[in-house]
């Protein structure tokens, strides 16, 4: 097991390093670079072309992804051009309140989505299915944005239960998880649903039913066990999204977090942040992903029986 | 010797009797969808309503000129959404701002179909050295976050109705690609696909006449819910100020500028997202009515 | 199996009717049938597909699909006990406890994410009050029993074969030593030379535990070799029934006769293979009479006008056909032909 984790882990640097230089790439297709940042107003173009030779931007593209990821191994991802704030640390800095609200939405997720899954594939065709069913497709046709404003009217503005803004104190987390929360929840439920309709009619729950295990614990443990695959897919894609998703519910509730970072470095032309953010985010994410690959042999045998062998 | 020349014929009129039927069997599904059929209701409102706004209403005058003696106005007959702080009509601005969400949910969704689904198909088909190329660069895109490529890209390109097109397209590729590429596997192994090889068809004849046409099941489904799923990250990215540039009366542009009023104008918010609700529900609506038709395993 | 004291009859059914009502129409899967079995005994259900044999047993566990099964009336006393008048705990303690069953496909009824040795512990610690380690030592116990290494307990169905699966099937469900045992044609999916290891492991066990057993199967070398007592089934009812002996070597019904001629016979290999014509009829739309009539190389007018009763032949013996109601019928199958 060991080894095939280990195994897993090394196949994930390849993925690393592409990704990266996707990413890279593209940011670097931005027009306007340092040099225009720092540039005294009065400065001559041929004084910024000196400088550009000077620093380097005038190198190849492999060159300079070549630099950068030195740098990254190094924790070096250069300054901010806005505040000269060191990237590495700001990102940081940052991180845990990203992962606390994608684990607090995650959590809110699961918690509404995998019953109410279940329950719509056990009662197929029943109003549970359809109120299940409803719920899904609203979840999955409301922007999230627009559920955290709505969220805020009645919560923080009307009601005043919950503040609209800030990350202090426990209550200001509710409305952004459950904004994060619902969007997912509706896609783990779609997928709880499916899954469960196709093994619920698989032979071996009759095999449980017929020794008598009561259904409850047919459906929670015989069938659920077996439909957790797809179920756990789509909870670790959504938690390597809702590291870039984060940016809205981010944006709206002003949580200071990695993707209210990206936006306003993107709204400042902070072209150091910006590619420091995302090769850094797309990273943790490809390692998310992994380790829900990863999970997947703990919950079926026949998946690390492929690996083992 | 007759019967043998028989065989050619009669295979033809099989398949085509077969592939009427099929077909025929999925729009008979799809219409006893109750959801589907509010789908379609709901959508062909809102795009004719947009399709009038845009005789109706002239986008200098009507759209985006200020107007301050009427500010902030609640809901009344005159404006039946209110006006937003430049004293714009909210209602003209929405049933005018439909053709940037349906054309951005359309286009991106016609290029990541393009891409992914030939890239797929061709994975698929021909395995191998290409398949694994191509499914390697695909893994890599799909576990970039798909808003933070989108963001990545439009940073990359600047502001405009174009380029969030193609930043939006270009995220779904991946999943075109591997839905495709599963679409075709199934197919491939099929009995009838090693008989066309065995009776000598080429390459070209085979992915034409065997391997699309039973594979796009899947696959025009996933176009309908890509174009739901479109028209949300646009109006996103909108929301974020990276999409539409204003004063274009975006829809998630208008809910952004909503926000900084929201505490006594909360009008302004909540129509410009009822317009993409219930634009996105109807299509994923039709999406999820059009995959229950297609899918006979979980029709019982 | 008249005057038997009641208390020996392990089962006993009346009159059951199952339908599956669906959106096609209502499947008349078991139109009215009467089974009884006595202890230690062995009964062959025998049948084409599609003829209710599964869901007979289905129904004897109270385990038919609801929807679309509908059991619209009839009684099955298991052990003295009304199945259909019993709550849900009830039955939990029933099933698996009392009747077990054994089912078709071995590859997939074996839940793929549980250990083999969980799956039989499971059985063990429902039904009895034992501890989890005395638990799973029968389960090793009971594995061992039929005949796969102990050692084996700790592998998951993947790794086991097809024969060794049915095996694990029938230790899950002789674990606790069931009053019932239904198998429903547990040899059908497996090769022919493991088909006898299987079914030589299930009859002892059998023995040993002295569990009586109802043997679903479209085989009938699998009958002769296994029953005491033949039902034969077809559209839902019984149409003979009767020791092996008066089932095999005095043939009644022109439905079993036709069953027989369409196998080959082993000490006459030249002899032709007689298929019976035509198909079962449509379950959702059976005709008013007799239902093997529109197949049947016997046929009078009056098979298709009356529905047929069943009638007594000898003390064991009764058969569902309009034709012995003529004195002097007989089929035209020699007794004893095999």
């Amino acid at each position: 097991m060991i080894r095939y984790v280990i195994g897993r882990l090394l196949m994930l640097i390849p993925v690393l390093i592409a990704v990266s230089l996707v990413v890279y790439f593209i940011v670097d297709l931005a027009p306007g670079d340092v040099v225009d940042v720092i540039a005294p107003d009065d400065a001559s173009p041929e004084d910024k072309e000196l400088l550009r030779e000077m620093m380097g931007l005038n190198d190849p593209f492999i060159v300079r992804y070549f630099r950068y990821m030195q740098g990254l191994l190094r924790g070096d991802l250069g300054k901010s051009y806005v505040n000269n704030r060191d990237v590495f640390e700001v990102y940081f800095s940052r991180l845990p309140n990203t992962l606390i609200l994608a684990m607090a939405g995650i959590f809110v997720a699961v918690v509404i989505a995998v019953p109410l899954g279940v329950i719509g594939a056990i009662h197929r065709a029943s109003w549970k299915d359809a109120i299940s069913m409803i719920f899904g497709l609203l979840g999955l046709s409301m922007p999230n944005f627009w559920l955290g404003l709505l969220l805020i009217i009645v919560f923080s503005l009307k009601l005043g239960l919950f503040p609209s803004y800030g990350s202090e104190g426990w209550s200001s987390i509710v409305l952004p998880a459950i904004t994060i929360g619902t969007g997912q929840a509706a896609l783990i439920m779609r997928t709880t649903r499916s899954s469960m309709l196709e093994v619920i009619r698989q032979d071996y729950l009759r095999t449980a039913r017929a020794k008598g295990v009561p259904e409850r614990t047919v459906i929670y443990k015989h069938a659920l066990r077996n439909a957790l695959i797809p179920i756990v897919t789509v909870m670790g894609t959504q938690l390597g999204v809702s590291l870039g998703g984060a940016v809205f519910t981010e944006t709206v509730f002003a949580w200071p977090g990695v993707g209210r970072l990206v936006v306003d470095a993107i709204n400042s032309r902070d072209i150091p942040m910006v590619t420091g953010c995302l090769i850094l985010t797309t990273m943790l994410a490809s390692f998310l992903i992994l380790l829900v690959d990863i999970a997947y042999a703990f919950i079926d045998p026949r998946i690390k029986a492929r690996y083992t062998k | 010797m007759p019967v043998i020349q028989n065989e050619p014929n009669k295979i033809a009129a099989t398949k085509r009797y077969k592939k009427r039927s099929m077909s025929a069997e999925v729009w008979r599904n799809f219409k006893k969808s109750k959801g589907a059929m509010l789908g379609i209701i709901i959508l062909s409102i809102v795009l004719s309503a947009c399709i009038v706004g845009e005789f109706i209403y002239d986008y200098n005058e009507d759209i985006v000129k200020q107007n301050f003696e009427e500010r902030l106005q609640k809901p009344s007959w005159m404006h039946p959404f209110g006006t937003d702080q430049y004293g714009r009509d909210i209602f003209a601005r929405i049933l005018y701002g439909g053709r940037y969400s349906f054309s951005v949910g359309v286009v991106a969704m016609i290029i990541s179909f393009l891409i992914g689904s030939t890239l797929g198909i061709v994975a698929g088909y021909y395995g191998g050295v290409i398949e694994n190329i191509i499914m390697r660069i695909t893994d890599v895109f799909a576990s970039i976050p798909s808003v933070l490529l989108a963001i990545a890209i439009t940073a990359a390109f600047g502001q405009s109705l174009l380029v969030l097109m193609f930043a939006v397209g270009l995220v779904a590729v991946p999943a075109f690609c591997r839905v495709a590429r599963a679409a075709v596997l199934t197919v491939v192994g099929q009995e009838y696909v090693e008989a066309a090889h065995a009776a000598g068809a080429k390459n070209w004849q085979i992915l034409t006449r065997h391997i699309v046409p039973n594979s796009m099941a899947p696959i025009i489904v996933l176009c309908t819910l890509r174009v739901a799923q479109s028209i949300i990250t646009a109006s996103g990215l909108s929301f974020l100020g990276l999409g539409v540039p204003t004063p274009s009366p975006e829809w998630g542009g208008m809910l952004s500028d909503g926000r900084g009023y929201i505490r006594d104008y909360s009008y302004m918010t909540m129509f410009p997202g009822l317009a993409i609700v219930i634009t996105v529900l109807a299509i994923n609506l039709i999406g999820d009515g059009l995959r229950d038709a297609m899918d006979p395993k979980l029709k019982r | 199996m008249n005057g038997k004291d009641i208390s020996d009859l392990v089962l006993k059914i009346e009159n059951l009717v199952v339908h599956y009502e669906t959106e096609d129409g209502t499947v008349e899967a078991v139109n009215g049938i009467d089974l009884q079995l006595e202890r230690k005994r062995v009964l062959g259900l025998v049948g084409e597909t599609g003829a209710g044999k599964t869901t007979t047993a289905l129904a004897i566990l109270n385990l038919i699909p609801d929807p679309p099964g509908v059991i619209k009336s009839g009684k099955i006393i298991v052990n003295g006990k009304d199945i259909l008048k019993q709550d849900i705990k009830e039955l939990e303690k029933i099933r698996g406890k009392e009747v077990s069953m054994i089912f078709q496909d071995p590859m997939t009824s074996l839940n793929p994410v549980f250990t083999i040795g969980e799956q039989i512990t499971e059985t063990i610690m429902l039904h009895e009050e034992v501890s989890k380690r005395e638990a799973h030592r029968r389960a090793r116990e009971i594995l061992e029993l039929v005949g796969i290494p102990q050692d084996r307990a700790d592998e998951y169905p993947h790794q086991f074969s097809g024969g060794m699966k049915q095996r694990a099937l029938i230790a899950i469900a002789l674990a606790c030593r069931p009053k019932l045992l239904i198998a429903d044609e547990p040899t059908t999916a497996l090769d022919v030379t493991i088909q006898a290891q299987v079914l030589e492991v299930m009859s002892a066990l059998k023995e040993k535990y002295e569990t009586s057993m109802i043997m679903i199967t479209h085989d009938l070398g699998i009958v002769a070799e296994t029953c005491d007592m033949v039902a034969v089934m077809y559209a839902g009812k019984i149409v003979e029934q009767g020791t092996l002996e008066d089932v095999f070597n005095k043939t009644k019904h022109p439905y079993t006769e036709g069953l027989f001629n369409s196998i080959p016979k082993i000490n006459d290999r030249k002899a032709e293979l007689i298929p019976i014509p035509g198909l079962m009829p449509d379950p959702t739309n059976l005709p008013k009479g007799c239902a093997f009539a529109p197949r049947c190389s016997y046929v009078m007018t009056e098979c298709h006008e009356r529905p047929v009763e069943l009638k007594r032949i000898s003390d064991t013996h009764i058969v569902a056909c309009h034709a012995y109601n003529k004195p002097d019928f007989h089929i035209r199958r020699r007794a004893g032909e095999r």
